[in-house]
């Protein structure tokens, strides 16, 4: 099984139990009135915040001056803010679809440790370090979920849950350029270029919301937004290159403006 | 022209032994302090005005940052004087030191009677020809030993029935030959057994179907040929002078794979490396020259099992034996068979050892600094730093098996000679035992001992054989006597330089270097008296 069946999978199982949650919970509540239907489409959007970074690193090993060169990576992503945008469309009692699309942005900090052979000598390799500020990861998502939407008052909630499709671009650290010169004793990094390299993994997203609709016309509204969405990102900086792997996505907050109509 | 007996009585007046005259009318210039300083400061730039000095080569110091050192050549009338010279170490505001060796009272004229081409067909007519860059004929004044001066032609010769490379000395008047002795510097032989099997790192470059032994990482060219036994390419070689313009890139060493087998090609030119890199870390030297000046080794000339189809002397020199031919071209014999023994011991690929190839290329960086005449005393002196530089060399770059012995990976068993115990190889340990005689060219390797000997007590202190005490700088240490010894040696020295003259001149520099009174000024000055040097 592909790491796209398996997110689809996963989404799905995660669907299919919210849809089977829904007409329990409806049908355990005999005292509630018949729900007012709500607006058939749903606009939200959210200025959302990941607050948890990640980090990965990836190894490079390969041989120079007839000995092993080892070059690992480590890096430090923060947390992100970026849009979160989606389209519910009511289906059946509060049942329905959504469509949404967020994207983040995080500044990455790479920590280099190198250990290259000597030139002259053996077993006597050079060590260096360095660390570059400049790299960046961004991540996009688009998620098909299965939506139910329930009014109390001015207020509603919402839940949802479905298949998340990510694309993820990465800075990973490409060949570090060096200032090796004779004797060779002393080896100093003079540049960490990176290698821009992309994922596409599928996951899934589980997330609720709660709003409140304003005014006689009940079309606008605000309202807040968790989310939690997650895949597996396998990703290769250089042919020597280990895998550096993460979950992207993860826990969000969001907050936005609504429409109904 | 300069006033000896002035310079005798000043020395007398200041209680210094700064000159020194032997039979030949030589002034031994030692002077590093005081109004002797001053006095030779001022005797300099007037022998410079009237041209009986002149600047061979001035270079930066490498250790001392502002310091500047001037070889200075002395004249008569334009025409060299053989072994006279001073060496003038100055900063930006004065001059700090001169050493060396000044001949007086010279009245030779300087027109000869026979023409370099007459003197070229003598020696063609004993088998004998001109060798090398420094070959000749060159007209020099040459000192004699009776204190008075002959015009002569000095001619590095090379005879190809012997298998050597002499300096001769003839008559510019009569052609007779005044004085001669062998000018290839190279180790004693002995006996070995195979390659060592360790393994290193060896630096070559690409081209053709594999790769080559030419080191391109380093920043002089070092690359080491590979003659492939055939020994007509060894005679074209020489009959070429040993010039290295005359190696090609077909002569260099191969290997399709780049896993090299071939010890004896592997140790030539990874130890090559090595030494150029042992100067150049502990003393900042760039090489031979100080301006790195390529580097050549010749392996695989003559094969070991063909022994018995040549000369003893052929046997002594080129196979049993290392050679420095000059000009950076260094020569590494491959041995003798394991079943065979010479002198009781067995000769492995000469260039098997560290300290062989180190001790081989000193004699370059001797060839491009004091230029030490390959004889008597100042010949001692070449053979003692080339020892005391490969020893260090091999403290150095293998510290878990080095220790005081010459050439030990290649003649075993015990090597050639023992810094730290001379006497156990019947060399002498102190100047009162010194050889006199003849043999071994005034018996450089031999008196070598007595020089390098003070160079162990320096480092490890101890007790001389005859008594003396030396407080040595320490084994952990070792980085300041070699460092002084370099110093004396490259910087101060200068052809016909004693055993007295070599103390004056690492004293001097263990105070540039470590200031008076330190330890290693302490060390150096007992190591010295233990041994008999005054």
């Amino acid at each position: 099984m592909t790491r796209l069946d398996r997110g689809v999978v996963l989404a799905a199982l995660a669907t299919a139990a919210l849809a089977a949650f829904v007409p329990v919970a409806r049908a355990q509540d005999p005292a509630a009135k018949p729900a007012k239907v709500p607006d058939r489409v749903r606009l939200v959007v959210n200025a959302a915040f990941w607050p948890t970074g990640r980090t990965y690193s990836d190894t490079q090993t390969f041989t120079e001056y007839a000995e092993q060169t080892t070059i690992h990576a480590s890096y430090d992503a923060g947390s992100a803010f970026g849009p979160d945008l989606a389209a519910q469309v009511t289906l059946y009692r509060g049942l329905g679809l959504l469509v949404g699309y967020a994207q983040s942005n995080r500044d990455v900090t790479a920590k280099v440790d190198v250990s290259r052979p000597h030139p002259l000598y053996l077993n006597q390799p050079r060590t260096a370090t360095a660390e570059n500020a400049g790299y960046q990861l961004s991540e996009s998502a688009v998620y098909l979920d299965v939506a139910y939407a329930r009014p109390a008052g001015s207020l509603e909630w919402a839940v949802f849950a479905g298949v998340a499709l990510f694309q993820v671009e990465a800075d990973l650290l490409g060949k570090p350029t060096y200032t090796d010169e004779y004797p060779y004793d002393e080896l100093v990094i003079a540049s960490t270029p990176s290698n821009s390299v992309k994922d596409s993994p599928a996951g899934f997203n589980v997330g609720g919301r709660l709003d409140y609709r304003f005014g006689s016309s009940k079309r606008f509204g605000a309202g807040v937004q968790v989310l939690y969405s997650t895949a597996s990102v396998k990703l290769k900086g250089t042919p020597e290159s280990t895998q550096a792997t993460f979950d992207a996505g993860g826990f969000s907050v969001g907050a936005g403006v609504r429409v109904y109509f | 022209m300069f006033d000896r007996q002035a310079l005798l009585c000043l020395s007398t007046a200041l209680a210094l032994p700064a000159l020194a005259a032997g039979a030949e009318r030589a002034a031994r210039v030692e002077a590093s302090s005081g109004e002797h300083l001053r006095e030779w400061s001022g005797r300099v730039d007037r022998l410079l005005a009237s041209g009986e000095l002149a600047v061979r080569l001035t270079r930066d110091d490498t250790m001392i940052p502002g310091r500047r050192h001037e070889r200075l050549a002395q004249l008569h009338r334009g025409v060299p004087v053989f072994g006279g010279g001073l060496v003038r170490q100055s900063d930006a505001a004065s001059t700090l030191t001169v050493f060396g060796t000044f001949y007086e009272g010279i009245d030779v004229e300087v027109a000869p009677r026979l023409r370099p081409a007459e003197v070229e067909a003598r020696l063609a007519a004993r088998g004998g020809r001109p060798f090398g860059s420094r070959g000749g004929p060159e007209l020099v004044v040459l000192p004699l030993e009776d204190g008075s001066y002959r015009l002569v032609y000095r001619v590095r010769a090379f005879f190809q029935e012997e298998m050597d490379v002499r300096q001769v000395f003839v008559d510019a008047a009569t052609g007779a030959v005044l004085r001669e002795y062998s000018d290839l510097r190279k180790q004693a032989a002995g006996l070995a057994t195979g390659v060592l099997g360790d393994q290193k790192k060896i630096s070559v470059a690409p081209g053709g179907a594999g790769f080559t032994t030419s080191d391109r990482l380093r920043p002089p060219a070092i690359s080491t040929y590979d003659f492939r036994f055939e020994v007509n390419r060894l005679i074209l070689f020489l009959d070429a002078d040993a010039s290295p313009a005359n190696l090609t890139a077909a002569d260099l060493g191969t290997d399709a794979d780049n896993v090299w087998t071939d010890g004896a090609l592997v140790d030539a030119h990874v130890y090559a490396g090595y030494t150029y890199d042992y100067y150049f870390k502990r003393f900042g030297r760039r090489g031979l020259d100080n301006n790195n000046i390529a580097i050549h080794g010749i392996t695989h000339a003559l094969r070991r099992e063909d022994w018995r189809q040549w000369s003893p002397g052929t046997i002594l020199t080129f196979f049993a034996n290392a050679i420095y031919f000059g000009d950076g071209v260094m020569y590494y014999g491959d041995g003798l068979p394991p079943n065979v023994t010479l002198y009781g011991q067995h000769v492995n690929y000469t260039a098997a050892a560290l300290d062989v190839v180190a001790h081989e290329l000193s004699h370059g960086v001797t060839e491009y600094t004091s230029n030490l005449e390959y004889e008597n005393e100042s010949g001692a002196l070449d053979e003692a730093f080339c020892d005391m530089m490969s020893t260090g060399a091999e403290f150095y770059f293998q510290p878990a098996k080095a220790d005081y012995l010459a050439g030990e990976d290649a003649f075993t068993p015990g090597g050639l000679r023992s810094l730290q115990n001379p006497m156990s190889y019947g060399y002498p340990d102190h100047y009162s035992i010194r050889y006199q005689g003849p043999d071994d060219n005034g018996g450089v390797h031999i008196n070598s001992n007595i020089v390098s000997h003070a160079f162990y007590l320096a480092i490890e202190g101890g007790r001389h054989r005859l008594g003396a005490t030396v407080q040595g700088v320490g084994g952990a240490n070792r980085e300041q006597i070699e460092r002084v010894f370099y110093r004396g040696f490259t910087s101060f020295l200068t052809p016909r330089a004693t055993f007295a003259l070599a103390r004056a001149a690492t004293i001097q520099a263990a105070r540039d270097l470590y200031n008076p009174g330190s330890a290693a000024e302490t060390a150096v000055i007992q190591a010295w008296n233990a041994v008999g040097v005054h």
